[in-house]
């Protein structure tokens, strides 16, 4: 049997050449084929991805609006026993202001007043407001 | 009829230290193709590994049968 060359330290017999010609041969097209498969099925799925790092500094996932909700309520609970002290425009401001969380210039364009009119509301709800929390202290 | 056919036909009756120097032998073939966009993907090395087990039981009755 001629040793007729050396692969992986090892010596190959002559006959086995041949084998291990079409053997490495496909092996390599099958497997370049699966790793096209695999790829395109990643690459797909990582298409979608994006990462932590990636997302913009300024955007705030959805719980944003679950955050929004759940000071709404805290807010709700702490104002609403305070309501039927204020007026029917000084509610509103409150409501709007405090619990909708709309700016001043907002609230001011919703319920047709000009932003001082709302300030002025604003001023007189809370002095009622905070009268009352004194007094139940 | 070689050394090598004996080896082949060893791993496919289950030998798996047959298989396991035949796996060896390919490592620098499945290592290379392993690699994409420059970074080893430790997945993609899995996947073809399995796949190359899969393929040496395939590749047996299609070669040895044609020698």
């Amino acid at each position: 049997m001629s040793k007729k060359h050396i692969q992986n330290g090892a010596l190959i017999p002559a006959e086995d050449e041949q084998i291990i010609a079409e053997l490495t041969a496909y092996l390599s097209v099958s497997l370049r084929n699966e790793r096209s498969k695999y790829l395109k099925k990643y690459g797909k799925i990582r298409d979608f991805e994006s990462s932590i790092e990636d997302l913009k500094p300024d955007f705030e996932p959805e719980d944003r609006s679950f955050e929004e909700r759940i000071e709404q309520m805290l807010a709700w609970d702490m104002v609403k026993n305070y309501l039927p002290l204020l007026t029917s425009k000084e509610c509103e401001v409150v409501l709007c202001l405090y619990v909708n969380r709309l700016s001043t210039a907002d609230t001011a364009k919703k319920m047709n007043l000009s932003p001082e009119t709302v300030r002025w509301h604003k001023k007189n709800a809370l002095q009622k407001i905070r009268k009352a929390m004194e007094e139940n202290d | 009829m070689g050394a090598y056919i004996d080896l082949l036909k060893s791993a496919q009756s289950g030998d798996t230290t047959a298989a396991t120097v035949l796996y060896e032998q390919y490592q620098p073939l499945i290592k290379k193709l392993s690699w994409h966009d420059g970074v080893f993907g430790m997945d993609l090395y899995q996947t073809l590994s399995v796949a190359f087990f899969g393929r040496i039981i395939e590749v047996q009755s299609s070669i040895i049968n044609k020698i």
